[in-house]
C-alpha cells in the first residue's frame, strides 16, 4: 500500500513539533548546548540555520536528479559549506557582534547533522517546494528549541533577557539567580528537564490516542 | 561514462559554489575590514567619540616624548588628540588611552592594561572610574582633581603624575604654553618663600658647607636667608629650599625642587599642603611636621632641617655651636650629676673585643658617684656604628641615664633610639631590666627590631661587665653554678658517681649521684629532681637538687630552675631556704617554713622532698621507711566503704609507706574470709585535709568512697559564681560516685574529669585516688597486680 503523500502543511509542521530536531530527533546537539547561553545567540544561530537549511534543501532538491549517487555526500557538503561560508561573511559584515558571540559555532553549522540529515533524508527525494518547506519547518523547530532553552538559561541564570541591547527584561534580582545555568553544565540541566517535559506531553498525547 | 558524469557534476557544483562564495566575499570584505579596524581601535573611538573609521589615525612621529610617559600620539585632524601612555602602578605597568578635543577638554579616558591589586588599584580599569574624565578640563586632570581610588594611593598617584606630564606636553605642543625652565622655576620658588621682589645674593662662599646637607646659602634683601638642602629620602636626590627670617629666625617657607620619592607617599612633600606647614614655623617645631605616612622621607627632611637650624643658629644668631666634646661632656653630666668631673679609667680594664669602648667615673667633687660606659655597636646599618653612653649609680648599681652620641640608622625607625621619649625610660631603670632587655619601645623603635635587638645585647654585656667589675658578682655559667650548688650541699665532696639504675619507680627523679670525699668515703646522695610546681591550671615545674646524707638526714636543697609565676619562687633559690632542710631527719615529720606568699610552692617542694626521702630509704637503701604510726579508722568509716564486709583487719605494715595512706584494712566476711580491702587515706582539698575510706574487692573493683572529714566550701564557690553548682556540694556530690563500682585499672587509664570551678578539691582528690590505685597495683595488695 502506497504511503499517503503528505501535504505541504504537514511537512512544514512536522519539524515544528512532532519531529522537532532538538527535543525529538536530538540533532545538532553541539550548538544546542553551546549557544544557548543567551536568547540573542540562540536566535542568531536559529536564523543562520534557517538560512542554510532552506537554501541547502532547495539547492539539493533542485539538483537531486543530476547528482550521481556515489558522490552525493561530497556534493551536499560542498553546497552546505558554501552556504555557511556565505552566511558567515554576511553575518560578520552586517551583524558582527552576533558573529562574535556565535564564534566558531557559526562555521560549525557545516557539520550540523540536522542540515546534512535533511539533505539526505528529505531534499534528495522530494521536490524543491516541499524540500524548502521541510527545511523551513525543521529550522524553525530547531530555532524554537534552542531559543526555549536559552530563555530558561538566561532568565534564571542571569536574571534578565536582553536582545541586541534594545529589548530587555530584567526580572530576577542577583541573589536569586541560578549561576550554574549560564555555565556549560546548566545547558545539560535545562535541556534534560525540557526533554523530560516534552516527552511527558508527547506520551500523554499518545496515551489519549490509544484510549480513544 | 559514469565516471565522466561524476567528474563533471562535481566540477560544476564546486565551480558554482565557489563563484557564489567569491561574489559574496567581494561584497562583504570591505565592510568586514572596516569593522575590524574599528574593533582594533575601539578604545580610540571610545575616548574620542567624534572619531570615525574614515579618519586617519596614523600615529604621529614628529614629536619627542622624552620626559613624559606618552607612548603614542594620534592627531585627528579637526577633531582632537588621542594619547596612549603608561606608568608604573603599584604592582604593574598600567597603560591607558586618553582623548582630548581641540578646546583642551578630555573627551574620554580608558585603562587599557593593568595588573594591580584586585579591589584596590585594579579599579582603575572600571567604567565607573573612566566616566568621570569625560568633559574634564585637562588642567583639572593634571592637578589630580578627580576621584582617586580609595586605598590605592600609589596607583592613583602614578596616574596623576603621568597625566600631569602628558598634559604639560600637550599644552606646550598644542596650546602654545611655554614650559618653565628649571632656572625660572627655581627663581619662582625662591620668590614664593621670600618677600616680593627680593634680591638674592649667593653667599655660599662665606661658609664652610662641607659635612653639611646645605649646598647653597643665599640672602634675600638682607633680612631673609634661603638654604638649598640636598638629602636622601627613601630614594636619593631630594633637593629643597628652606627660608628663614633673619629677624625672628623662624622658618618662613619651604619648597621642594627635586624629589624621586614614591608617588602618593614620600612624594607628598611636594604638595602645597605639606609645604604650607613651613610658612611660619618656629625652629623647635620641626618635629611637629607631619602629613605623611612616609616616615623615612619625613625623617630625612626633619633630620636635615635640624642640621640647617644648627647651621643657622651658628651663622646668623651668633650661637656658638656646641662642639662634639662639649656635647659629650653635657651628655655625661646629664646622665650623672651636674658639674661631674669625668675620669677615664678605661686603662684599668681589659676592653679588648668588648662593645665597651670606654669606662669613666663621674665624681661629684667629693667622691665617685657613677660610672659611665661608652658603648659602640652595630645596628641595622651594618656600614656604620651606634655609639651611646650609659651610666650606673655606684651605690644602687641601677641605671642613671642613657644618651646616644652617634647613630646613622634608618630615619623614622632605628634612629628613634636617639629620641628623648626613648632615653627617658633609662632614668632610674633597674639593673635587672637592662640585663634582661626589659625596655619599652617608642614610635619608631618598634619597627626596628634589628637595631633594638643589637642594642639590648650590647646592654646585657655592659651589665655583666658592671656586675663583675663594680659589684664583684660573677655571673656564672651553668657548669660553674652546678659545681657551686653541689659543694654547698656537700662541702667536703670530692667526686660524684652517677647511679645508673631504673628511675621509673619515681617520676620526679631526673638522675642521682653518690657523693664521695677525697678519702673515698661515701657522704650521701644528690638527687636531681624535677617535680610539679604550684599551679593547678597549667603544668609548672620545680627543678632542684636535694642532698641526703649517709645518716638519713637532709644535706640541704638547692633550687635550679622553675617556671612558676615570676617572682614567686625567687626566694627559694636563697641558701637560707635550702639550708632549713639541712640536718633534718628525712624520716621524721619536719616542717619547713614557707617563703612568704608562696606557700603552695613550699608545700610542693616539701612533698617532693618527702617522696624522694621515701625513695631513698625504700628503693635506694632497700630498707623500711620509718613511718608514722598507722591511724585507725572508726568501724563505721570502714563499713561505709565496704558495706558487705563484717569485720576489718589492719594490714598496712605489710606494705610500703605512702604519705597519703593512713591505714589499709582487709575486709572480712562472716567466716573471716578476705573479700577485699579498705584504704583509709587523705587528700588535700581547697579548704583543708579531706579524709576518706575507699573499698576495693579482690578483683580490683571499687566499692564505696566515703568522706570521713572535710571542710570544702563548694557553696561559697557557687555564691562567688566561680562554680555553677551543677555537681551539688562536697561531699554529697555525684562526682564522688564516679570512683565507685569501677576498676582501679580503668581509673588509671581514663582519668575522671574534674568539676569546673572546684578543680582544687577535685584534682586533689583525683590525684590521691589515682595514687592509691597505682599503689594497690605496685604493692600487690592482696596479690593484686
Amino acid at each position: 500500500m502506497a504511503r499517503k503523500e503528505k501535504t505541504l502543511k504537514e511537512i512544514f509542521t512536522n519539524g515544528l513539533f512532532i519531529q522537532n530536531p532538538t527535543f525529538v530527533q536530538f540533532l545538532g546537539m553541539c550548538p544546542t548546548l553551546a549557544v544557548t547561553k543567551s536568547v540573542e545567540s540562540a536566535i542568531g544561530m536559529g536564523a543562520g540555520v534557517i538560512f542554510v537549511l532552506v537554501l541547502s534543501n532547495l539547492a539539493i532538491s533542485l539538483i537531486r536528479n543530476l547528482v550521481p549517487r556515489e558522490v552525493r555526500i561530497p556534493i551536499y557538503i560542498v553546497i552546505i559549506a558554501s552556504l555557511v561560508t556565505i552566511l558567515e561573511m554576511f553575518m560578520k559584515a552586517f551583524v558582527p557582534d552576533l558573529a562574535v558571540s556565535l564564534g566558531t559555532f557559526l562555521s560549525l553549522i557545516v557539520v550540523n547533522c540536522l542540515i546534512l540529515g535533511r539533505a539526505e533524508a528529505f531534499a534528495s527525494k522530494n521536490g524543491p517546494i516541499k524540500s524548502a518547506a521541510d527545511g523551513l519547518g525543521m529550522a524553525i523547530g530547531f530555532m524554537g528549541g534552542i531559543v526555549l532553552i536559552a530563555i530558561f538559561r538566561e532568565l534564571l541564570g542571569a536574571g534578565s533577557i536582553t536582545i541586541w541591547g534594545d529589548f530587555g527584561i530584567d526580572l530576577i534580582p542577583k541573589n536569586y539567580q541560578i549561576g550554574i545555568l549560564v555555565q556549560a553544565s546548566g545547558a545539560f540541566l535545562v535541556f534534560g528537564v525540557l526533554v523530560a517535559q516534552i516527552n511527558k506531553i508527547r506520551m500523554g498525547r499518545a496515551d489519549r490516542n490509544e484510549v480513544t | 561514462m559514469k565516471h565522466i558524469k561524476i567528474i563533471v557534476t562535481l566540477t560544476v557544483v564546486v565551480l558554482i559554489s565557489s563563484l557564489a562564495v567569491f561574489y559574496v566575499e567581494d561584497i562583504t570584505t570591505p565592510i568586514i575590514d572596516a569593522y575590524n579596524v574599528q574593533q582594533a581601535n575601539i578604545a580610540k573611538f571610545e575616548v574620542l567619540p567624534e572619531l570615525t573609521p574614515d579618519d586617519d589615525i596614523t600615529p604621529s612621529d614628529t614629536y619627542d616624548f622624552t620626559g613624559t610617559s606618552i607612548t603614542e600620539l594620534i592627531i585627528v585632524e579637526g577633531k582632537g588628540y588621542i594619547y596612549t601612555a603608561e606608568f608604573q602602578g603599584f604592582q604593574s605597568v598600567i597603560t591607558y588611552i586618553v582623548g582630548m578635543d581641540l578646546d583642551g577638554n578630555i573627551t574620554g579616558y580608558k585603562t587599557l592594561t593593568q595588573g594591580d591589586t584586585p579591589g584596590l588599584g585594579a579599579l582603575i580599569a572600571e567604567d565607573d572610574f573612566f566616566t568621570q574624565f569625560i568633559g574634564m578640563k585637562t588642567s583639572d586632570a593634571a592637578a589630580g582633581n578627580f576621584d582617586g581610588l580609595a586605598g590605592a594611593t600609589i596607583t592613583t598617584g602614578g596616574l596623576i603624575g603621568s597625566l600631569d606630564k602628558l598634559i604639560e606636553f600637550h599644552n606646550v605642543e598644542f596650546e602654545g604654553a611655554v614650559v618653565e625652565s628649571p632656572e625660572a622655576r627655581l627663581e619662582r620658588l625662591k620668590e614664593e618663600i621670600t618677600s616680593v621682589g627680593a634680591t638674592f645674593t649667593d653667599v655660599s662662599g662665606d661658609y664652610d658647607l662641607s659635612d653639611s646637607p646645605i649646598s647653597k646659602v643665599e640672602t634675600a634683601d638682607d633680612n631673609q636667608v634661603i638654604y638649598t638642602v640636598e638629602v636622601d629620602g627613601y630614594n636619593p636626590g631630594i633637593i629643597y629650599l628652606v627660608a628663614f627670617d633673619l629677624d625672628t629666625n623662624d622658618i618662613i617657607g619651604f619648597r621642594v625642587i627635586e624629589q624621586y620619592e614614591t608617588i602618593g607617599l614620600g612624594a607628598i612633600i611636594e604638595d602645597e599642603t605639606f609645604q604650607a606647614q613651613f610658612d611660619d614655623l618656629a625652629q623647635d617645631e620641626i618635629d611637629s611636621i607631619g602629613g605623611s605616612t612616609a616616615v623615612i622621607t619625613l625623617g630625612a627632611i626633619q633630620g636635615s632641617l635640624e642640621d640647617v637650624v644648627d647651621f643657622h643658629k651658628e651663622q646668623f644668631e651668633g650661637e656658638t655651636p656646641e662642639t662634639d666634646a662639649d656635647k659629650l661632656l653635657r651628655f655625661k653630666r646629664e646622665i650623672t650629676v651636674v658639674d661631674a668631673i669625668i675620669n677615664d679609667v678605661s686603662a684599668d680594664y681589659d676592653l679588648v673585643g668588648s662593645v665597651i669602648d670606654k669606662v669613666e667615673l663621674a665624681n661629684d667633687g667629693t667622691k665617685d658617684v657613677a660610672v659611665i660606659y661608652t658603648v659602640v655597636f652595630v645596628g641595622y646599618n651594618t656600614g656604620d656604628v651606634i655609639e651611646y653612653l650609659i651610666s650606673f649609680d655606684l651605690e644602687t648599681n641601677d641605671i642613671l641615664g642613657f644618651r646616644v652620641v652617634y647613630q646613622n640608622e634608618t630615619p623614622g625607625y632605628g634612629d628613634a633610639i636617639e629620641d628623648e621619649a626613648y632615653y627617658l625610660q633609662f632614668v632610674g631603670m633597674a639593673q635587672l631590666d637592662a640585663l634582661n632587655g626589659d625596655i619599652d619601645d617608642v614610635a619608631g623603635t618598634s619597627g626596628a627590631p634589628v637595631t633594638m635587638g643589637a642594642f639590648k645585647v650590647s646592654l646585657n654585656t655592659v651589665v655583666v661587665f658592671h656586675k663583675l667589675e663594680f659589684e664583684g658578682v660573677v655571673l656564672e655559667s651553668d657548669e660553674e653554678r652546678l659545681t657551686r650548688l653541689w659543694l654547698e650541699l656537700f662541702p667536703t665532696a670530692s667526686y660524684y658517681t652517677k647511679v645508673t639504675r631504673d628511675y621509673s619507680a619515681h617520676y620526679d627523679i631526673e638522675e642521682f649521684y653518690e657523693v664521695y670525699d677525697d678519702t673515698d668515703t661515701y657522704l650521701g646522695n644528690i638527687y636531681h629532681v624535677k617535680s610539679v610546681g604550684a599551679s593547678y591550671d597549667e603544668e609548672t615545674y620545680l627543678e632542684f637538687f636535694l642532698g641526703i646524707n649517709e645518716d638519713r638526714t637532709f644535706a640541704g636543697l638547692r633550687m635550679w630552675a622553675d617556671n612558676e609565676t615570676p617572682g614567686k619562687a625567687t626566694d627559694f633559690y636563697l641558701p637560707a631556704y635550702g639550708d632549713t632542710y639541712t640536718g633534718d631527719d628525712i624520716e621524721d615529720t619536719y616542717t619547713i617554713d614557707a617563703v612568704a606568699g608562696a606557700t603552695i610552692t613550699n608545700d610542693a617542694l616539701q612533698a617532693a622532698a618527702l617522696s624522694i626521702a621515701i625513695y631513698h630509704v625504700e628503693v635506694y637503701e632497700g630498707a623500711q621507711f620509718a613511718r608514722p604510726a598507722n591511724q585507725d579508722a572508726e568501724d563505721s568509716y570502714l563499713l561505709s566503704a565496704f558495706p558487705s564486709a563484717v569485720s576489718f583487719n589492719s594490714v598496712y605494715l605489710d606494705y610500703a609507706y605512702n604519705s597519703h595512706i593512713y591505714n589499709i584494712y582487709e575486709a572480712l566476711d562472716g567466716s573471716d574470709n578476705v573479700i577485699g580491702y579498705v584504704y583509709y587515706a587523705h587528700a588535700q582539698g581547697n579548704d583543708g585535709t579531706i579524709g576518706f575510706t575507699w573499698g576495693v574487692n579482690l578483683i580490683g573493683v571499687t566499692q564505696q568512697l566515703y568522706i570521713t572529714h572535710d571542710a570544702e566550701t563548694w557553696d561559697y564557690a557557687e555564691s562567688y559564681d566561680t562554680y555553677d553548682g551543677s555537681q551539688g556540694y562536697f561531699p554529697d556530690t555525684p562526682w564522688i560516685n564516679l570512683f565507685e563500682g569501677v576498676t582501679f585499672s580503668s581509673l588509671l587509664t581514663s582519668q575522671v574529669d574534674l568539676v569546673a570551678g572546684v578543680t582544687t578539691t577535685t584534682s586533689g582528690m583525683r590525684d590521691v585516688l589515682e595514687d592509691i590505685a597505682q599503689y594497690h597495683s605496685d604493692e600487690s595488695v592482696g596479690g593484686a597486680g
